[in-house]
């Protein structure tokens, strides 16, 4: 009862504060709005070729429906197309489409471009920042462009994804990754923590495997478990060159997101003499000491320091 | 508890004060669309939680606190024609609690973050040490003194099956506690449009891990422990960028600094087996250290290790990209990375029978240590460059080129002396080495789009890693691609592909090897020669709008051989199957299956051996092999009815995932041990039990519109963890860990079974 009063009234406190936080926000909102009105950047208007935002509405409504609480609604964004040509900033003039009553080939239809040429179109002004490396990247190598992914009028999740969350959509053609947030060790997926996007960024990037951090495998990794970093006085061999030689970064079935169970894994490379080379199998879990290198943490009971070690006697990773 | 009343009843009333004038202005602000464009939603979120766990509560929750109480939950927009607000509270008052808020507008944009994000390894866990200090443990003196004294009736680490079968006396003195820990993460992140085309951004980002984890701890071959590693430390990254861009190009140059800092530096410990360091009173090299102690146990008192070093590393780097004719896009990034450790060194030992004169004249090295900090150092230095191009809808180029520098130029340190296991010093021969690796990379495709909505893409690669410290200093992949994309057909999607890469070591060294103690016939994967063969399918039929089917079929082949391979991973192997399907008839109906199974195998050799001169090292009667097989199913179900009952949301979920992991033994070596029976009539050699688990998962979630501001809902989940790993230690005939195992004292930690279930009731309000 104590701790569920604790979280209680912490929580309820917290709540209301940031409840009153926004409500603040906005009424703070609603007095300046009066100002965002009179300031508001006209819709598009008709021009030249162009039809104007309204007489796209007049027949698709529904589709502004869907667009007003986007990106590309923001008119406060002077890129944004609602700060431009409104629906024609995509799709182009659409005077004589609207003058011939609708005809589908006056007008382009996003969806049924040729995916490069689509793709194109929205890098027209996506080219930057995050989809600066977009051209020639894996996803647009295969034809996976962007309305692959994204939907500007019929998004389910954010941001303007087909599908309500980042590891469902990427499921649709990395299913067997994504079937890895389910494994007994795992990262944070699955309790939404982390998403794909946490460690990849799919529109392209200087890293390998369309890593978003750093230019390698290890940058990428100790972005977050800097503790890894080092550069240590002993340094491990495998670790100082991918992470991936040990680990599965997408979930395991072994301790730690190994890619095998240790004393196994460590015996892919560490062939010697005396107990490294030593079959460790159910006598030596049930008969003598030797059970400490198969049971528990194995190997790393005593080579804690596998990732590299800072000590003196560092050179076995023993201290 | 008044104050605690006060406090809530405060932020109610602030917050119903405030609701009112929000939902006035809300009011006022219904106005045609032409003249007030703005949007506010959100959702207020607040209810309850009950979790009920049999087995392993920890492995149920893993990332997340679900314990019972109050949950609450926040979600608000508001977006003007001026900016854009909106801020998200998860989990408020949890462990796994979750703030976020961001700002848009023309000219700056803002995003905060903090994140609480716990790893749960037991809450079962217990630990005869006592932590008497900052990464000091310290165990119970009279235990100690019987247990180096031999005490009749007294064990302290069990060494045979005989002492196994009896309790250590730190059994007893284990005092259980929750083995979690913590990372929190709060961030800052300001983007100022300056113009259109320029932006510069600045971002701060502080994370900190608290808790405990398990770790390794040990004195000798036989008397390994595990102790839980306290955590302390904090990531400081703070970057800088400036970005400009117009439809010609743009250019980016940014600034990132990364500050690790480390308050728990070493980590001392008492040794379960003694309470004096050891001395028989003889001089070097026979004592008086026992030369023997790092397998036999006679060694130091306490021990001391190094944990993680403070670090800092400095990134600079620019990006640019510019578009010319022919949908031709060429950008480039380059960076410099400076990534420094200069921590204090720990002493060469905590041994004091080590740390005196009449050692140090037979070790000098040991009398002091070469230097007082690690001056360790490495640069990077990276750059890329891409060429992509359709110069006709029918083609398409792209080629790539990237370079990787890890450049280690740490002062190697010199250790041709150093203690083992605190417990004895021991000539090496050899000083630290840093390992430098030059990686080149070349990558180029041809795309042709001949037949309508599809494109066939070849392409080739070329990699080339030179590394110092390696068997080889240089490897060579030739890489070789060939996809075919169907996309844009209402009916299908059809993607497959194939890969062969052919890796080529140059430089090998069979001294680096030697020097290691290494069979000559060891090649490590990482970087032995090998064939690769990958290929994948993937079909997606489409035979309405409302029905999907996919059906993905990949395999992938690592062989690895070479001239003189005998040792090492010798072969990896995976296959992998999904199918499913996604149904919508309507709007309010979404039913989806789909079933995934996965095969990995591998195949690894090695030689039992004392090393050179006995002629065990070359006998070929004493390899082994490993044969690790795992086969892994998946399969995952939801069924939404959204509005299909009025005004009522019902949502299913159920996820599966299991594993079956053989690990078999075979050669001569495993043949000669199984035909040799010990003092009991035991085989010498018993194959091990598959390591298996079976996970699943069952949602279901209601939620019911009882108007358009008010809901309420419920949702259960179910969750079901079977599991049987060798490795994992229990008493006999429970599922509660045992710490005082064969040649080991530890945490008990381990893959345990559980069931779990968690319900929540909670009430909406939507504005």
């Amino acid at each position: 009862m104590h701790s569920f009063c604790k979280t209680f009234f912490r929580g309820a406190a917290l709540a209301g504060l940031v409840a009153g936080l926004l409500a603040s926000a906005g009424t703070a909102s609603a007095a300046t709005s009066g100002k965002a009105t009179v300031q508001q950047a006209p819709a598009a208007k008709a021009q030249g070729e162009y039809a104007g935002q309204d007489t796209c509405l007049g027949c698709h409504e529904d589709k502004a429906a869907a667009v007003k609480d986007g990106p590309h609604a923001r008119a406060f964004n002077p890129n944004s197309p609602a700060a431009t040509a409104g629906c024609e900033s995509c799709h182009g003039a659409g005077k004589a489409h609207a003058e011939a009553g609708g005809d589908k080939s006056l007008i382009k239809g996003i969806s049924k471009l040729p995916v490069n040429q689509s793709s194109e179109l929205c890098t027209s002004c996506h080219d930057r920042k995050k989809h600066a490396l977009w051209a020639g990247s894996q996803h647009d190598q295969r034809n996976v462009g962007c309305t692959s992914c994204h939907s500007v009028h019929a998004a389910k999740g954010a941001p303007q994804l087909k599908a309500k969350s980042e590891p469902e959509l990427c499921a649709s053609c990395h299913k067997a990754i994504v079937n890895k947030q389910s494994r007994f060790n795992h990262m944070p997926v699955r309790e939404s923590k982390l998403g794909c996007s946490s460690c990849h960024n799919v529109h392209g990037s200087t890293n390998m495997k369309l890593l978003k951090a750093g230019t390698t495998v290890d940058e990428s990794c100790t972005s977050c478990h800097s503790e890894k970093r080092g550069p240590y006085l002993w340094e491990h061999a495998p670790v100082a060159d991918a992470c991936v030689t040990c680990h599965d970064p997408h979930g395991s079935n072994n301790d730690r997101m190994l890619v095998a169970k240790a004393p196994f894994l460590c015996q892919r490379c560490h062939v010697t003499a005396r107990h490294p080379p030593t079959v460790y199998d159910s006598y030596a879990l049930k008969n003598s000491s030797a059970a400490n290198r198969i049971s528990g943490r194995s190997c790393l009971v005593c080579h804690q320091l596998i990732h590299g070690s800072n000590s003196p006697n560092g050179k076995a990773f023993l201290r | 508890m008044r104050n605690r009343l006060m406090i809530v009843t405060a932020a109610l009333l602030l917050a119903s004060a405030t609701l009112a004038p929000v939902q006035a202005s809300a009011q006022s602000q219904e106005q045609p669309a032409a003249s007030a464009a703005a949007s506010t939603k959100g959702i207020f979120d607040v209810g309850f939680r009950g979790t009920s766990v049999t087995g392993d509560e920890a492995r149920y929750e893993r990332y997340s606190d679900l314990q019972n109480g109050a949950n609450i939950n926040l979600s608000f927009r508001k977006q003007t024609d001026t900016y854009l607000f909106g801020a998200d509270a998860q989990n408020v008052g949890y462990r796994d609690q979750q703030y976020s808020a961001l700002y848009k507008s023309g000219k700056v944009n803002f995003s905060f973050l903090y994140d609480s994000i716990p790893l749960n390894y037991g809450y079962n866990t217990s630990t005869p040490w006592v932590e008497s200090g900052k990464g000091k443990w310290t165990l119970d003196t009279a235990a100690r003194t019987a247990v180096q004294n031999k005490q009749a009736g007294i064990l302290g680490i069990a060494t045979t099956a005989a002492q196994a079968a009896q309790a250590s006396i730190y059994r007893a003195l284990a005092k259980p506690f929750n083995l979690t820990q913590k990372r929190d993460s709060l961030g800052f992140d300001v983007t100022y449009n300056a113009t259109s085309e320029l932006g510069i951004t600045a971002a701060v980002l502080s994370t900190a891990k608290t808790g405990y984890q398990p770790w390794g701890a040990s004195f000798a071959f036989s008397y390994a422990n595990e102790l839980p590693l306290p955590l302390d430390h904090r990531t400081n990254d703070i970057s800088l960028a400036a970005e400009w861009a117009n439809q010609k190009g743009m250019f980016r140059v940014a600034w990132e600094g990364s500050w690790f800092k480390n308050q728990i530096q070493s980590l001392e410990w008492d040794n379960p087996v003694r309470i004096t360091d050891f001395s028989n009173g003889r001089e070097p090299l026979l004592g008086p250290y026992d030369p023997s102690g790092y397998s036999n146990g006679n060694g130091p008192a306490f021990g001391r290790q190094s944990t993680f070093p403070d670090s800092n590393q400095n990134t600079v780097s620019f990006l640019a990209l510019v578009k010319l004719a022919k949908r031709t896009v060429i950008n480039g990034a380059f960076s410099v990375v400076d990534n420094t450790q200069n921590d204090t060194l720990i002493p060469w030992t905590s041994n004091s029978v080590i740390n005196q004169p009449v050692v140090w004249a037979a070790f000098p090295e040991l009398a002091k240590l070469e230097r007082a900090t690690a001056e360790a150092k490495v640069r990077g230095v990276n750059g890329q460059v891409n060429f992509s191009s359709r110069p006709t809808n029918k083609v398409g180029i792209s080629a790539k080129y990237r370079h990787n520098t890890h450049a280690n130029i740490s002062r190697p340190f010199n250790a041709v002396e150093y203690v083992r296991f605190d417990a004895v010093p021991e000539e090496t021969g050899s000083e630290s080495e840093g390992h430098d690796i030059v990686r080149d990379t070349v990558d180029a495709s041809v795309s042709f789009s001949l037949m309508p909505l599809s494109t066939l893409r070849v392409g080739y690669g070329y990699d080339n890693v030179n590394r110092t410290g390696r068997a080889h200093s240089d490897m060579r992949d030739n890489i070789f691609r060939v996809t075919l994309d169907t996309t844009g057909n209402p009916y299908l999607v059809l993607r497959v592909g194939y890969e062969m890469n052919k890796r080529k070591g140059f430089g090998f060294s069979e001294m680096a090897l030697e020097e290691g103690g290494a069979q000559p016939g060891l090649r490590f994967y990482d970087e032995a020669e090998r064939d690769r063969n990958r290929a994948n399918l993937l079909f997606t039929l489409m035979p309405t709008s409302t029905v999907d089917i996919t059906a993905s079929v990949a395999y992938g082949k690592d062989a690895y051989k070479g001239p003189g391979l005998e040792f090492g991973l010798l072969d990896a192997n995976t296959t992998s199957y999904n199918v499913g399907i996604n149904f919508t008839p309507t709007d309010q109906v979404a039913f989806g299956a789909n079933f995934g199974r996965e095969n990995f195998s591998s195949l690894q050799k090695s030689r039992a051996a004392s090393p050179p001169p006995s002629p065990q090292f070359s006998d070929p009667t004493r390899d082994w092999t490993l044969d690790n097989d795992e086969k892994v199913n998946n399969v995952d179900v939801y069924l939404d009815l959204m509005n299909l009952i009025s005004k009522t949301d019902i949502k299913f979920g159920y996820v599966f995932s299991d594993s079956d992991n053989a690990y078999v033994h075979g050669g001569p070596w495993v043949a000669t041990l199984r035909a040799t029976l010990d003092a009991t009539g035991q085989p010498t050699s018993q194959a091990l039990p598959n390591v298996t688990n079976s996970w699943q998962q069952l949602r279901a979630e209601l939620r019911v519109h009882a108007s358009a501001k008010v809901g309420f809902g419920l949702e259960y989940r179910y969750e079901k963890l079977d599991v049987s790993d060798y490795a994992t230690i229990n008493l006999p005939g429970t599922d509660q860990p045992r710490i005082d195992y064969l040649g080991a004292i530890t945490t008990g930690y381990g893959n345990r079974p559980y069931k779990g279930s968690t319900g929540f009731a909670r009430i909406f309000y939507f504005f």
